[in-house]
């Protein structure tokens, strides 16, 4: 039987780079580390850092480009790119989970993109990406089952309204303007951004509450 | 210069990078195989031989994933 990991997984064992396992999330100091380490050219820090952190990466590309070719595509840009780039780590900006993170929801979303674009090269362009867009949207309750229960995520998110978490999940799964939102949703502009930014601050207010 | 209008604000600023880092955080897990995670690991070392200066990651030996 083939042996599956899952994210959050990682290990701490320094002395074997190459295993992966262990329930203990990595402490965000040794990842920093790890990454200091990679600017320096250490081969190991790199392997030690990847295993510790992929899972949660590729579910991250997975759960937004519902593709697992595409998603193994995006992680392997990722850490390339982190490997290349690991002496521009800013640890005042973030944390290495946050850093690698952001790197793969906004290269998901590129990839998105780069999908859309292939559509659009259809003589019916607008008809075309307008269908893609919507056939690839989330409902409200697919949103929030995309997240995982009892977090302070989901429990933030479920506050808000079906109409605005559906607009926060287009912004954050398929990487929409303000405009592309109202486009595909067919409000006006305005009630897009108004709606936009309520959701924000509630959510801000949400998480940033005590548990 | 003309000035970028807010409407035009790409989702990235929209949500904001902290923002994107805490849902990215909580998104329920996926699957991944240790031959899975094991396979990209070599595609990523491949890579970053291609684009290092010689006498660079030469010397790392064959991926060997194992499950607790």
């Amino acid at each position: 039987m083939q042996s599956v990991l899952h994210a959050g997984t990682a290990n701490a064992a320094v002395a074997d780079p190459i295993a992966i396992p262990a329930c203990i999330p990595a402490p965000s100091i040794a990842l920093e580390g790890l990454v200091h380490a990679m600017a320096c050219g250490e081969q190991a820090a790199f392997s030690s850092l990847y295993q510790q952190t992929v899972t949660q990466i590729f579910a991250i590309a997975r759960r937004l480009l519902r593709s697992k070719e595409d998603a193994e595509e995006v992680v392997c840009d990722v850490y390339t790119y982190a490997w290349r780039r690991a002496h521009a780590y800013d640890s005042t900006r973030g944390s290495v989970m946050a850093w690698l993170s952001v790197m793969t929801r906004n290269r998901a979303v590129d990839r998105m993109r780069q999908r859309r674009a292939t559509v659009s090269l259809d003589d019916v362009r607008h008809d075309e990406l307008h269908k893609s867009l919507v056939a690839d949207m989330l409902g409200p309750d697919q949103i929030l089952a995309q997240f995982q229960s009892g977090s302070a995520l989901h429990r933030a998110l479920s506050t808000l309204s079906a109409q605005r978490r559906h607009l926060i999940g287009l912004a954050f799964f398929q990487g929409l303007t303000h405009e592309e939102i109202a486009a595909v949703v067919g409000m006006p502009l305005g009630t897009v951004k108004s709606h936009v930014r309520r959701a924000l601050a509630a959510l801000q207010g949400e998480l940033s509450a005590p548990a | 210069m003309r000035k970028r209008s807010k409407l035009r604000a790409p989702a990235a600023k929209m949500l904001g990078e902290p923002l994107i880092a805490q849902m990215a955080a909580g998104l329920k897990p996926s699957a991944l195989s240790a031959s899975a995670a094991a396979a990209m690991h070599e595609r990523i070392l491949q890579r970053i031989r291609e684009g290092a200066p010689e006498g660079t990651f030469t010397e790392m030996p064959p991926s060997r994933f194992r499950i607790a």
